[in-house]
Order: C-alpha cells, then structure tokens, then sequence
C-alpha cells in the first residue's frame, strides 16, 4: 500500500515542474491518509509574503526582523521563500525538513530557493530550478549566532552565489506511514503472521536439521568406538594380521590337545602361517586376521566347526543367523551375519585400501575374489589358494 | 555584517512593521469562529474521526467551553510557552466566560481553567490523568473529562482514580496497532517453529516405523529359515 503511494506520487512527479504550477491542488497524496492543511496554509501564505513565520514560534522572529529579511530577499536577485515552522514527529511530513520542503515547492508550485526553519533555529534549504549555485559552509549555517543573524548570512550568501545551472533536487523518501493509529486489517495481520511464519519455518528446519546431523555423527562415532573398523590401511592391516596370528599361537599353546576345537585352530594357524609368508597382498593379509580369528573362535567355543563370522564386516565377530540379501558385488544368497548387521537397513562392508583406492574386502583381488566372501572352511580354501595339497 | 547593519537602520527608520501574529493571537481568532481549535500541525496523532470526537464531546459540556489543542514547540523563552499563559491570554482575547481547555495533541497534560462557572474542573483534570493510560489519545481524553464534568461526581471519581493510583494499580494502556502486529509476528515465530518440528517428528516416526518392519521381516525370513 505504502509503495503504490510512494509509486504513484513518483509519478506524479515525473513530469515538468512548470506544468504542474499554475494549479498543485489535488494530486497523488490526494490519496494519503495524512492532512496537507498546514502545507496549504503556509503555501498561501507564502504566495502573499517571502517570509512566513508560524504563529506557534511567532516568537523567534520579531516585527522587525521579518521586515528586513522581506527587504533582503527582495534584492537577493533569485526568488527565495523563508518557512519558519515547527516541525515534529506527528506533522505531515514526520519532521524531515528536506520532505516538508518538498511538500511545500509542490503546493506553491514555483521555482525559488526553500529556505526552512524549524522551532529549534535549524537550518534547511532546497533550491529548485535556481540558476545559482546554492551550497553553503557547515560554519555559516551553525556557528551559534542568533536565528535573525544567521538567517541574513544565509540569504546574503545566496545572493552572492555564483551562477550555476538550474538543478532539480531529488524527491526525499516519504516517511513512513504511522502504523499505531490504525489497527491492522486480518490481510495485514496475515502479512505479519507470514512475515515471521517462513524465516522461523525455515530457521527451525536448518536447526533441526543441523541437530540430526550431529546426533547422526555422535551415534556414528559411538558406534565405531564400540565396535570395530571399517577401513583398513595396510600398515594397520599387517600389525593387525601379526597380532591375530600372534595370539592364535599364544591360545594354542595354552589349549589342551584334545580340546575339540584344537585340530582346526591348527589347521587355521598352519594356513595363515603359510600366508603370511607367501602373500603380503592386503587381500592376504586380511585373510591371515580372519584365520586367525576363526581359530580362536574355534578354541573358545570348542569346536571344530566354528560359526563363521559377519560377511559385512568379519571383525564384527562370529554370525548370530543367516540373512537373504545381495551385498554389495556379491551374489543374492543368505549370508551369515552378526546380530546387528541382520537388523540393519544398510550394511556397510569392511573396506581395505588397496593401491590407494578402499575396496570392500570380498573385492580384493586374489585369494578373497576366489571365495567370493565365502569364510567357512577358510583354511581348506586358503590352501587350495596357495597350492598346498 | 553592514548589511545587517543597512537593515536593521532601515528598518528602524521605515514605517512600523506590521504586528507579529502570536499563537494567542491565532488561537483566539479561531475560537471566536469555534470553539474547537485543532492545530494543524499533528495530523499523524490525530485523525480526522478523534477530531469529530472531540467536537462532539466538547459540545455535550453543560457551560461555554473552549477547546485548543497545541503542540509543545519547545521554544526557548517563549513568552507564551505555558499553556496556563495562554489560557490567560485567550481569555483576555476572546473575553467570554466558561471553561478553557489546553491540551497537546498527544492528550498527556491537560490544562483547564473556568471563568465565571463553578465546576469541579480540577478533580475532572486529576481524575483523566490519573484513570488514562499514556496512549490513550486525545480523543479519550476529552471524553473522558466531558464525562466526568457531566456525571456530577468529578471529585469523587478523582479520590477512587487516585487511591488506585497509591495502590499501585496503574491504569492499563490501550492495545494499539503495533501490539497486535507484536501478537501475529509472536504467533507466526511459534507456528514455524512448532510446524517445523512436527515435520521432524513425522519423518523421524516414518522411518523408526519403516526400520522396525523391515527388522520385524528379516527376523520372520530368519526363523522360517531355521525351521525349514
């Protein structure tokens, strides 16, 4: 509403200002809510006298005073208008001198230098169409002399000014509508609800959204912290290799000869023995860990055929159920899985770096594209790998 | 400066200049035509209907009143800056009885003062300035004093309106447009806010459903497949 008025009094400003002076009665602020009478008054008043002092601060300016500044502007050479009038928050024009200014020229409808001060003895001007140059010092405007003086200053600067070609000052922005006396309408409250109803819609779906993310990231961390890795790189591989293949030796040692799980513990340690000093392929070295686990598996639960372990990830440990499903590469078919990779929506596969690039490790090339994943009776395959009989 | 000089010469040697036209002077020239004077220099604090309520208020008042209301210009060392200086001076300008009125175009501080009648204007004046909140306007103001005059029982409206005030018990200022602005803008933060996490909680709902099914389903094919 605001910008169609401010539109339409743009507008209405465009064309030459000599059109519009014979008569500046009605026009675009016709349609604003906000009185022009006190504009009227003074532009009348203005059309009868130069000097126009409002009887609200009659007192800044005697008789005298006004006469003579009458005399001056008479012989200043270029036509020159002089308001003194309140100016406050609650006029027309918000208090904005430049704005009140402009009300004024359009009302009175002729080129001159404005010339405007406010109860306070503040000094403003505009020059319209006024072949002088009309810019002032700072210092001869508020150096602290009394109005009456400082006045006559300004008007003698005027008519001393250098000729300079005509200029048609900017429109000054209108003020703001007051909002506190009229109560808004169900659209202007609607207007303010939806204001504020999409930055905080969108506000709280970036926060909300940020949140999950940590949370996301904490439950991630959580769960790598509890459970095991998921990539591996070969330095790390091979200390984890040696250390499984170290402990195997160690449980061996400390298992009795007739304990159930003995002859395939051998069996797995002999295999990944062999690997380990034949192959030093990370595909290897993963299946030397992987041996070496199932021997302890086999140790520890006393027998001879161990579960195998978690086809997504075998460090997760040994499998608790098989799972139809198709992992990654791997064919469709039940896979032995761990309690929580059964559950899961998504698996995500132990990864080995190999030549710089992370591969699922059924993916790596050698003894594990053979098998297929496949980690049962992994001694025997490992074997068979090598070309051991 | 000999400009100056030239002129103040001149001026003091031409003709008298013609009399200055002061805020009393302007005012009571008005209100000898009407006796409600509205400054022309508010227009964004009073609106034309506060204006028509004010005439209206003023005319149901039971002795001649006068009304003007003006703004505080704040000019240093205005003889007529007071509003119980230009009461006086209105009345000796007008120079008519009945009850004069002063007041900004805010409506805070009103100023009355009587000639020739006895009405309890005093306890009406202290009794709007104590019972009307701050933003209660010009208009309000007016009615209410004319309501007070009118009820007969001015004095005893002021002693309750004051005893209020000792109280502690201030009067409560009026809803204005930008408190209901205030209200949307609250109700359109809270709405966002509680829309947005609704639709969090749905999707989070959706998918805890969806994964427990999904769970649900693998544990069945599980068991099926022991069992075969």
């Amino acid at each position: 509403m605001r910008l169609i008025a401010a539109a339409a009094l743009a507008l209405a400003l465009a064309p030459a200002p000599a059109a519009l002076a014979p008569a500046p009665v009605a026009f675009a602020d016709a349609g604003s809510p906000v009185s022009m009478v006190r504009v009227d008054r003074v532009a009348a008043a203005l059309r009868q006298s130069p000097v126009f002092v409002d009887p609200d601060v009659s007192s800044l300016l005697d008789a005298h005073e006004r006469t003579a500044l009458r005399r001056q502007i008479a012989g200043a050479g270029v036509p020159i208008y002089l308001a003194v009038v309140p100016l406050d928050s609650d006029d027309e024009s918000a208090g904005d001198a430049d704005y009140f200014t402009y009300l004024l020229h359009r009302r009175l409808g002729r080129d001159g230098i404005y010339l405007i001060s406010d109860q306070r003895g503040s000094l403003d001007w505009t020059s319209y169409h006024v072949p002088r140059g009309d810019s002032l010092e700072f210092s001869q405007v508020t150096n602290g002399k009394p109005l009456p003086e400082r006045l006559h200053d300004v008007l003698d600067a005027f008519a001393r000014a250098p000729a300079a070609k005509p200029s048609d000052p900017p429109v000054p922005d209108a003020p703001e509508a007051d909002s506190s006396t009229k109560r808004p309408g169900k659209v202007g409250l609607a207007g303010q609800f939806f204001k504020t109803f999409f930055p905080a819609l969108a506000m709280s779906g970036v926060l909300l959204a940020f949140l999950w993310a940590i949370v996301a990231a904490v439950i991630g961390v959580a769960r790598s912290a509890r459970g095991s890795a998921t990539t591996l790189r070969p330095r790390r591989l091979r200390r984890m290799a040696w250390a499984e293949l170290v402990r195997l030796a160690r449980a061996i040692g400390a298992a009795a000869e007739d304990d159930p799980g003995y002859p395939r513990a051998m069996a797995d340690y002999d295999a990944a023995k062999l690997l380990w000093d034949e192959k030093q392929d990370p595909g290897s070295r993963f299946a030397v860990v992987v041996l070496s686990l199932d021997g302890q598996d086999a140790l520890r639960s006393g027998t001879a055929d161990p579960e195998p372990r978690c086809v997504v990830n075998p460090l997760h440990g040994t499998a608790a159920r098989r799972v139809r499903t198709a992992l990654g590469s791997l064919s469709r078919r039940r896979q032995p899985m761990c309690e929580e990779c059964a559950k899961a929506n998504r698996h995500r596969p132990l990864a080995l770096v190999i030549d710089g690039r992370e591969r699922p490790y059924y993916e790596a090339p050698g003894l594990w594209e053979k098998i297929r994943g496949t980690n049962k009776d992994l001694p025997e395959h490992v074997l068979e790998y090598l070309g051991v009989e | 400066m000999i400009p100056l000089i030239i002129g103040t010469a001149l001026a003091v040697t031409a003709p008298p200049a013609p009399p200055v036209t002061t805020r009393a002077d302007y005012v009571a020239a008005r209100l000898a035509r009407d006796p409600v004077f509205i400054t022309d220099l508010a227009p964004r604090a009073i609106t034309a209907r506060d204006a028509a309520r004010v005439r209206t208020a003023i005319k149901r008042m039971p002795v001649p009143t006068y009304l003007a209301v003006v703004s505080d210009t704040t000019v240093e060392n205005d003889p007529q800056g007071t509003p119980d200086r230009l009461i006086a001076l209105l009345h000796d300008k007008l120079d008519r009885g009945g009850v004069y009125l002063v007041v900004p175009p805010s409506g805070i501080g009103l100023t009355v003062e009587q000639f020739g009648t006895n009405l309890p204007v005093t306890a009406a004046e202290r009794e709007v300035t104590f019972a009307e909140p701050y933003n209660a306007g010009l208009a309000r103001v007016i009615e209410r004093f004319v309501d007070d005059i009118r009820s007969g029982q001015a004095q005893q409206r002021y002693e309750r309106a004051y005893a209020e005030d000792r109280a502690g018990r201030y009067p409560k200022p009026y809803r204005e447009a930008d408190d209901d602005n205030d209200l949307a803008q609250q109700a359109g933060v809270y709405s966002g806010m509680g829309v947005a996490l609704l639709a969090a909680l749905w999707i989070l709902i959706v998918r805890l459903r969806r994964k427990s099914r999904k769970s649900t389903q693998i544990a069945h094919r599980a068991k099926s497949g022991k069992t075969r």
